[in-house]
């Protein structure tokens, strides 16, 4: 097993030749606390698991894009939770309660969305495994038996997490081999990847190692909710990766953290920090343009290929892929995104609370034009004292006066939605209420009252 | 130089002892959320921490016109102080990496001449989360019989104020620093520092301060840009030494807020904690004599009826000996900064134009009664530059003021209106504090010390003799000898 000392120091070693600007290098940029490279609280590898991809508030979504499931995932689902509850037992002696459904739920999304592209002699390079959910279903479903994977991490608790869940895997003979890259770097033991893979094995290794994947070998590669979550300068390593190891015919399949571009410079260390580049961009210069591109769940997910042959968009997603660049895409979304919400609250003629900042400028911009079309019941802000009327024709209340409300959903209009959606959760006891939240990318979401 | 292992593994031993919530919280720079401070990899990264105060650069117009010209003694402190981390930083590497000094020097230069107002040197003075140890440089720069104790709970600081420590000893020649860590590794039992001759200079981590405050000792008790960088523990921390160790005629000096305006979810990442020290202060029977804004906002306290609190009313300073809370002293030095700004435009002779309301409050009691007393005034509606009214634009183009007083809620817009009309290079200078009035300085009205206007990385970027060398930096004591 690996543990994060040595998962640390072979990081400083491949650091160490960069020079001043290697701490740039290989880090989970969006982690600004830099939180899940180390811990000592055995609780906290566990709680990789439903953290790593999409937010607790998107469960319902996602569970009701998803519908009933087919048998065979039904199957799937019941390995996927046996297989993480036999695991928790193997990081932590602590009594502790992973939400293993929510990473279900996200991963059988991915797997729907994925279709036939996954076959029994598909290679996949899965690239920030998070808490391992594709190599975990992948090596569990018994349609792709035979497949070989290669997942790529560049933090630590992740690494060590994917390390302990590829080694469960092999020992339950769930895989038939997996390659450990770090134990034979530092057992001195040259490793060749591409033969580990022809013969079938899921192999692990840090970002720092990519150069050592085989040309041209994977049919797949997994971008879960990472694209705009690493440093600058590992997304140039991971552009040109891709492009490197992608087969002719391969796709690139890019889940949610892509929409970014659209907070600029904003500086919330909630949002963590961006590379600044453009993502669109970037795959284009690689000669990867994206087939498929949707909303889905409220989430950006697109399906990069090098041609555009696989025309397979939905009919109404296929104004998305002549964006060519991440701004106007994010943009174009988040627009539709709104008239989709705005819809929604017509439909359920639910009543409306505005959470925004002092001055609403934010509400002014984006909510205020569909104004007829919801049943607003009142203002608030974080800083409002008293009841009173607002230029903008209805009444701000107090945050402590907004439980007697009882809105059906809250608005919210501003880049402080983290914050603002505790607020709501601990304000006049209304805990554990409005626990689903559509959101796509700041500055705009909206909680509904359960 | 103290050994990051050292430092950590005595960390954690502290923290072991406390509850997992306080553990979490205690013994760090809590609003340093990458951990940068606790992140270092190479020596010469460390440099960048002597001139910290760049996190203040938006200020350093404001800061420097407020100091306006130094005396030949402040030049010389500045020289001195360069010289100083200049060596430093040629000792953490040989790269030949320097950092720009001057926001640091300017904020040091400012904070040591309100304190020097209150309390003169040698002092015994305690600094509660010392930085790079500026204040002790500063204070062995000016006298070399203080004692100087530096509490700190974060690695980079930690590990420098022992370098700085380290390398006063070398230019004097003495051996007067002690480190409690050292002691600590080595189990050997400490020097006390109510026990300290002059000329010593104590460390001592967080977790260990507390029993080690000596009771009633301390003259000063610095506190500069620290309440809320502090986690709540901490900050209580604070509270307890400086009840115990101030002295009877002893001052806390503290630069920066008393009260947090909105503590949840600082940066969407972590709360504050919403501690006020004003009443923390005054159930300990230390209150406020002195509040100001000085591009940040600056209070002195000390102990009620003491030394220096019946100084400052001899002095005629306000009475702020009833406020009850932080909020109460910002209102108050808010008031008085818009009041002594527009003092001083009068007494220098300067031309306004006053945008305001009629019947607003704020412009009616303290702006426009102040209007007469410059030399030249003209009265605009804040209504009509909002709306465009395009008479009242040309008016405020055509009357070439010295500054444009603006006293409106909608400050900021109104602000930015006047910038873009009459051109931001033209007005560099904006000062606000509190109150809702905003003074907007024209480029000829905008003053500073000519050593500001280039980066200061060595010595010799101060005009002047030529730059001391490491035994000519500070000054001889009469004794040297150590606290043992």
């Amino acid at each position: 097993m690996i543990q994060t000392a040595t998962f640390r120091r072979a990081k400083d070693i491949a650091r160490y030749a960069l020079g001043p600007e290697g701490k740039n290098n290989f880090v989970y940029w969006t982690d600004v606390r830099r939180e899940w490279e180390d811990s000592d609280d055995s609780r906290k590898i566990v709680g990789l698991i439903g953290s790593q991809s999409a937010a607790a508030g998107k469960r319902l979504d996602l569970r009701n894009w998803l519908g009933p499931l087919h048998p065979d995932e039904v199957e799937l689902r019941g390995r996927f939770h046996e297989f993480y509850s036999r695991l928790v037992p193997l990081l932590t002696a602590l009594p502790v309660a992973p939400d293993i459904e929510l990473d279900w739920l996200e991963t059988a999304v991915d797997l729907r969305l994925l279709g036939g592209r996954l076959t029994r002699s598909s290679r996949v390079l899965d690239i920030g495994p998070g808490a391992a959910r594709h190599m975990v279903a992948l090596a569990l479903s018994p349609q792709l038996q035979g497949l070989s994977y290669a997942g790529v991490e560049a933090v630590g608790l992740p690494y060590v997490f994917q390390n302990a869940v590829g080694s469960e895997l092999a020992r339950d003979q769930r895989v038939a081999f997996f390659v450990e890259y770090l134990e034979h770097q530092f057992a001195r033991r040259p490793i060749a990847l591409g033969d580990e893979l022809d013969r079938g094995a899921f192999v692990h290794l840090p970002f720092w190692e990519v150069d050592r994947l085989p040309e041209k070998a994977f049919d797949v590669v997994l971008c879960s909710y990472v694209l705009d979550e690493v440093s600058p300068q590992d997304f140039v390593v991971l552009t040109r990766t891709i492009d490197r190891v992608l087969a002719p015919n391969g796709i690139v399949y890019a889940r949610g953290s892509q929409e970014r571009a659209l907070l600029g410079a904003r500086y919330l260390f909630g949002d963590g920090s961006f590379h600044g580049s453009d993502i669109t961009k970037a795959f284009a210069e690689r000669g990867l343009v994206a087939s498929e591109c949707d909303l889905v769940t409220d989430t950006l997910t697109r399906i990069f290929s090098r041609s555009r042959e696989e025309k397979l968009a939905a009919e109404g997603a296929q104004k998305y892929l002549a964006l060519a660049s991440d701004a106007p895409l994010v943009d174009a979304m988040q627009q539709d995104f709104l008239d989709n919400v705005i819809a929604e609250l017509g439909r359920r003629s639910a009543t409306v609370l505005i959470w925004g900042d002092p001055g609403y400028a934010l509400y002014s911009q984006f909510i205020a034009p569909h104004r007829e079309r919801l049943n607003i019941v009142g203002f608030t802000q974080r800083f409002a004292v008293h009841r009173v009327p607002t230029p903008l024709g209805y009444t701000e209340y107090p945050v402590s006066e907004i439980s007697a409300l009882a809105p059906d959903a809250v608005i919210f209009a501003s880049p402080r939605l983290g914050s603002y959606l505790r607020e709501l959760r601990e304000s006049g006891g209304a805990s554990g209420q409005y626990g689903r939240v559509r959101h796509f990318c700041n500055p705009l979401a909206v909680a509904f009252r359960e | 130089m103290i050994d990051k292992a050292i430092f950590q593994t005595s960390r954690d031993v502290a923290r072991m002892r406390l509850p997992e919530a306080e553990a979490r919280n205690s013994f760090g720079y809590y609003i340093d959320i990458p951990n940068n401070w606790e992140s270092y990899r190479s020596p010469e990264e460390l440099i960048g921490w002597f001139g910290i105060h760049v996190t203040h650069i938006a200020q350093f117009p404001e800061l420097t016109q407020n100091l306006g010209a130094l005396t030949p003694e402040e030049i010389s402190w500045a020289r001195r102080y360069t010289a100083f981390f200049d060596i430093a930083s040629q000792m953490l590497a040989t790269t030949g990496v320097r950092c720009d000094l001057r926001y640091d020097i300017a904020e040091t230069l400012t904070d040591w001449r309100r304190i020097l107002k209150f309390k003169q040197l040698p002092a015994r003075i305690l600094d509660f989360g010392a930085g790079c140890a500026r204040q002790g440089v500063s204070a062995f720069l000016r006298d070399p019989g203080n004692v100087y104790v530096a509490v700190d709970g974060t690695l980079a600081a930690y590990t420098l104020q022992n370098f700085v420590f380290a390398l006063i000893d070398t230019a004097t020649g003495g051996r007067g620093s002690f480190d409690l860590l050292d002691f600590e590794a080595a189990q050997a039992q400490p020097p006390r520092i109510g026990e300290a001759r002059p000329g010593s200079r104590f460390h001592v981590p967080v977790w260990l301060i507390e029993d080690q405050v000596p009771s009633r000792f301390f003259d000063v008790v610095l506190a500069s840009h620290v309440l809320f960088e502090l986690s709540g523990y901490d900050f209580m921390r604070l509270i307890h030494c400086i009840d115990r160790g101030l002295a009877d005629d002893g001052i806390v000096y503290v630069r920066g807020e008393l009260n947090a305006v909105d503590p949840r979810d600082f940066f969407d990442a972590i709360d504050l904690h919403s501690y006020e020290i004003v009443p923390l202060l005054r159930q300990r029977g230390i209150v406020p004599i002195h509040c100001e804004h000085d591009t940040y906002l600056t209070t002195v306290f000390a102990r009620e009826g003491s030394a220096p609190h019946r100084a400052a009313r001899a002095r005629g300073e306000r009475d702020l000996t009833a406020a009850q809370s932080g909020r109460d002293l910002v209102l108050d030095a808010g008031r008085s900064f818009v009041l002594a700004k527009l003092q001083q435009f009068a007494a220098d002779g300067w031309r306004a134009v006053a945008i305001g309301d009629e019947g607003e409050t704020f412009f009616e009691e303290l702006v426009r009664p102040a209007l007469p007393k410059l030399a030249a005034a003209q009265v605009l509606s804040a209504a009509a530059m909002t709306a465009g009214d395009a008479d009242q634009r040309r008016k405020i183009r055509e009357f070439d003021a010295d500054v444009v007083i603006i006293c409106s809620h909608d400050g900021v817009r109104i602000q930015a209106l006047v910038q873009d009309m009459l051109g931001r290079e033209q007005f560099p200078l904006q000062l606000h504090y509190s109150y809702p009035i905003f003074f907007l300085i024209r480029d000829r009205r905008v003053r500073r010390e000519a050593i500001f206007d280039q980066p200061i990385r060595t010595a010799a970027d101060i005009p002047g003799a030529r730059p001391p060398r490491l035994h000519e930096i500070f000054p001889e004591a009469a004794d040297p000898a150590s606290a043992r």
